[in-house]
């Protein structure tokens, strides 16, 4: 697969999850703004294994942007341009104590966890690859690692209220 | 891994601990797959958390705190105490220790229990000081311990002439008993003494070959009625040979309370754990109580019939009258005391020489009711003084209504029978001279017994 093949791929799947989230033509929009980024300032990124996280990272960003815009126009609260303050570009304080918000849940979440989810969690943040981790805890075969880390997530996303965000 | 389970990467995306091999599967997967790209962008929220190092360090500290918690100290230990399997564990344990300090408790209960019982029926074998009533060695072995003291003491040995060794010591035995006051104290007071006093035993009062053979003497009272004090010691029977009636004289109480292993040594083991003495345990049955025991253990197959009397003055002691309100006759009448061996009925007949024989009692020579006579329940008889002789008639079956008695039965045989007097000590009738008559066949029914009073 070459960069167009993987990108034309990749514009299909961006538009079908934007559309889930987002109207059609704001999906359509937003799809478009992500290929754009991908097309000029990415450009030099071919391989799919690269290509492929990059287009969430993107996507993430570019559907947060469209987020704080339409709350800054005042599309969901239809308020006054002039009552809202100037965009800068760094981290405004709400989306620094969004952040630290989240990383509360996170931690909270993260002691909920039995021992070996947490042992696991552990082992991950330290950058142990899955087999690394599969010789740590002493397992014969991967996939049983794979199985404790599925349900080590889905339990840590009950905890955290069933979304990341 | 199959493309299906491509989902179980999504915590090492996340993490971005994915190998090359893995993040290329998953690149794949994800390009022809919505749900799983839904899923994969839905986790770039938590893959931008984590890759922030100052949230990864946050989060890496906050885990290793948690587990350097858990995993060692006391917490650990108390985690672990508190879990379901520690519990269980613990309880367990606590349980198999209760369990076994009271099993050894138990134990060494038991084999105190066993080393008592063994000292006690040990000690007494040894030393010889309890006798067998059924190998009656008690008589011979206080005869002789007695004999140097009889002889040392020429006032108390009465001369008794020629005669057989085995029928003088016999003879000295009554010689010995003069003195009762002194015996019973001896009992109460020093039990050690017992075994040096003579007068602790059964006494066997056999007569010289020429009182009375026949069986109008057999048992003529030596001292009947004489004194308001003293019980009526009724005649032993005088027999053949002096060595026989020793032996049958101690076969005849022994025969009453049963012979069998299992009568001595229960007997005797009740003795050992009352401490009682030897006079204690040769001494017939107390109030019924030492019978009943008696009756629970006797062997009751080969036991012949037997009966146990002894008279009594009024005079002596306020004793109960069956009849009431006749006690205007006590002043001048005596009791028989009467006990079997076995469950029967009795009668008690009054001899005054020529006229016919006269039922004492019952009254109604048909009340089998009051003629009951329960095994070693001891009955007592009020009889009016006057007559001759008494004779009682012992018999496993109720009495024909007719109150006149055949003339085989009046006669009865001294060969049929064997008798034994002992002196008894028992509180309250003191010195009491008992008479056991038991009758030499075991197959026997009946029982006859002549009571000489004058």
């Amino acid at each position: 697969m070459n960069r167009d093949q993987i990108l034309a791929t990749l514009r299909e799947r961006i538009l079908a999850f934007a559309t889930l989230r987002v109207s059609r033509d704001r999906a359509e929009d937003l799809t478009q703004d992500v290929l754009t980024v991908l097309h000029e300032k990415y450009s030099q990124v071919t391989e799919l294994v690269e290509l492929v996280p990059l287009s969430f990272q993107v996507l993430r960003y570019k559907m947060l942007d469209a987020h704080r815009k339409a709350l800054r126009r005042g599309e969901y609260h239809q308020e006054s341009v002039e009552d809202q303050p100037l965009a800068d570009a760094s981290d405004n304080p709400m989306v620094q104590l969004d952040q630290k918000q989240r990383v509360d849940r996170l931690l909270t979440a993260m002691t909920q966890l039995g021992e070996r989810c947490r042992e696991l969690f552990k082992w991950k943040l330290e950058g142990k690859s899955f087999p690394e981790i599969q010789q740590l805890m002493k397992q014969t075969s991967i996939n049983t690692i794979y199985t404790w880390d599925l349900r080590c997530r889905r339990e840590l996303l009950t905890f955290m209220g069933g979304s990341w965000e | 891994m199959a493309d299906d389970d491509i989902e179980k990467l999504l915590g090492g995306f996340a993490a971005d601990t994915l190998t090359p091999e893995e993040k290329r599967r998953l690149c794949n997967t994800v390009l022809h797959d919505q749900q799983l790209f839904n899923l994969f962008a839905d986790e770039q929220a938590l893959k931008e958390l984590l890759t922030d190092p100052v949230v990864r360090e946050k989060l890496l500290r906050s885990l290793r705190e948690t587990t350097s918690t858990t995993d060692g100290g006391n917490v650990s230990w108390f985690g672990w105490f508190r879990r379901p399997a520690g519990l269980a564990w613990t309880g367990g344990l606590t349980a198999a220790l209760f369990a076994l300090v009271l099993g050894t408790n138990i134990y060494q209960e038991s084999l105190r229990q066993s080393d008592r019982l063994t000292t006690n029926e040990d000690a007494p074998l040894a030393a010889g000081s309890i006798p067998s009533p059924s190998a009656a060695p008690p008589t011979s072995s206080r005869i002789t311990e007695s004999e140097p003291k009889a002889q040392a003491s020429p006032q108390q040995a009465m001369p008794v002439g020629k005669e057989a060794p085995l029928a003088r010591r016999a003879k000295q035995v009554p010689a010995t008993m003069a003195n009762p006051k002194e015996e019973q104290e001896a009992i109460q007071t020093e039990p050690d003494k017992l075994q040096d006093s003579p007068q602790s035993f059964p006494q066997t009062v056999p007569q010289s070959k020429g009182d009375t053979p026949d069986v109008a003497d057999q048992s003529r009272a030596s001292a009947p009625l004489t004194s308001t004090s003293a019980p009526v010691p009724p005649k032993a029977p005088a027999i053949d040979d002096p060595t026989t009636q020793v032996g049958s004289a101690l076969n005849a109480r022994s025969l009453f309370y049963g012979e069998s292993q299992e009568v001595v040594s229960s007997a005797m083991k009740e003795k050992q754990e009352g401490r009682y003495s030897v006079q204690e345990f040769d001494r017939p049955t107390r109030k019924g109580e030492q019978g009943a025991r008696l009756t629970e253990t006797r062997a009751e197959t080969s036991q012949p019939l037997g009966i146990r009397y002894s008279l009594v003055m009024n005079g002596m002691k306020d004793l109960h009258d069956d009849r009431n309100g006749e006690t205007s006759l006590r002043t001048s009448s005596f009791d028989l005391m009467i006990e079997a061996n076995q469950d029967s009925f009795f009668q008690v007949w009054g001899e005054d020489g020529s006229l016919p024989l006269q039922l004492l009692f019952p009254f109604s020579a048909g009340d089998p009711v009051s003629s009951r006579l329960l095994t070693h329940q001891r009955r007592r008889i009020p009889i009016l003084a006057g007559h001759r002789s008494i004779m009682i008639r012992l018999s496993l079956m109720p009495f024909e209504t007719p109150s006149t008695m055949d003339s085989d039965v009046t006669t009865p045989s001294l060969r049929q029978h064997l008798q034994e007097s002992s002196a008894s000590l028992e509180a309250f009738i003191p010195q009491e001279q008992a008479t056991y008559v038991v009758s030499r066949d075991p197959s026997a029914s009946t029982l006859t017994v002549r009571i000489p009073l004058h």
